[in-house]
């Protein structure tokens, strides 16, 4: 891929704490027996313990990230049928070297590194676009952060956290993920 | 779901970016192509969920399910976010960034703050 002029990363987080309550029942019986107005019934609301929304999100520079990444595999978007080198297509030809692999990289349950060596990390974006919950460890071989189906996770990361600190797995069966590892 | 049931909607994303040529504005980044994101509705059923803030160096907590962690403001220094108890700072935040994600029950999560900042968190037990 040709090399940007620069590269930033903006990210935030959005959470909504919730609680779940009785709503006031509006239903009235009329003379005749039928009924109007709302039963009571359970729904949620802004947890009451919280009491307020949290998140956040980057601003000013964001997360400057090295404009020249070295490798496609930053990101798992870069299909690996999208190598110039492995295109030979020609007109009238079956166009099977288009075909991409689903931007997803597949895990299982052993711990392993998604790319290997000792470069620090300035940013990471984990989504687990499987069905089983996948877990992450940033140091050591205790995964602490877990990313259920459809979940995602972002961060600035520190200069402890290299791509061979970064290791995904689950606890049983596989799972898939797409990721971003910025240096 | 019975009334007290408790849970958490949390949604992370990011918009990697790139500028073509110097003084260039930021467009989408042609190796991602698009904007990511996902989200959870995290279930803590009869679960407790609580709030603190912080403005020195101090332990969110022990056996939680789920932390978010806003540096709400900092004036100077840092603000980093372990979760090995201290030991390796893997995560920083900077002035009005969040982290929010379900922890695994061994996760000790602890708040380094250096120089004057306010840290405000919440968790789900």
């Amino acid at each position: 891929m040709a090399v940007p002029n620069d590269r930033r990363i903006v990210y935030g987080s959005f959470v909504v704490p919730q609680i779940a309550f009785n709503t006031t029942s509006t239903e009235v019986t009329r003379e005749e027996g039928s009924t109007a107005g709302t039963a009571s019934y359970e729904d949620w609301k802004l947890d009451t313990t919280v009491a307020k929304r949290f998140g956040g999100k980057s601003s000013g520079d964001h997360v400057q990230i090295t404009h020249d990444q070295a490798e496609d595999i930053w990101t798992s978007m870069t299909s690996s049928f999208q190598i110039w080198e492995l295109f030979d297509e020609k007109w009238g030809l079956s166009p099977s070297i288009w075909g991409t692999d689903g931007s997803s990289v597949a895990v299982d349950n052993s711990l392993s590194v998604i790319r290997s060596g000792s470069t620090a990390v300035k940013f990471l974006y984990i989504k687990n676009t499987g069905t089983v919950e996948c877990q992450l460890a940033l140091e050591g071989d205790e995964p602490d952060i877990l990313i259920p189906p459809g979940a995602a996770v972002s961060m600035r990361t520190t200069s402890s956290v290299t791509f061979a600190t970064i290791k995904v797995a689950t606890a049983s069966s596989t799972t898939t993920i797409e990721y971003v590892i910025a240096i | 779901m019975s009334a007290g049931d408790k849970r958490v909607l949390y949604r992370n994303h990011c918009v990697p970016q790139e500028q073509v040529g110097s003084g260039n504005r930021y467009y989408l980044d042609s190796d991602c192509g698009r904007k990511l994101t996902g989200e959870n509705l995290y279930s803590l059923g009869s679960n407790t969920t609580a709030t603190g803030t912080l403005t020195s160096t101090n332990a969110i907590g022990t056996t939680l399910d789920f932390i978010a962690v806003t540096a709400t403001s900092i004036s100077s220094g840092t603000v980093y976010l372990s979760l090995d108890n201290g030991t390796t700072q893997v995560i920083e935040l900077l002035e009005g960034e969040c982290f929010a994600s379900k922890i695994a029950s061994g996760a000790q999560p602890v708040v380094t703050i250096s120089g004057t900042a306010t840290v405000d968190y919440m968790t789900g037990t």
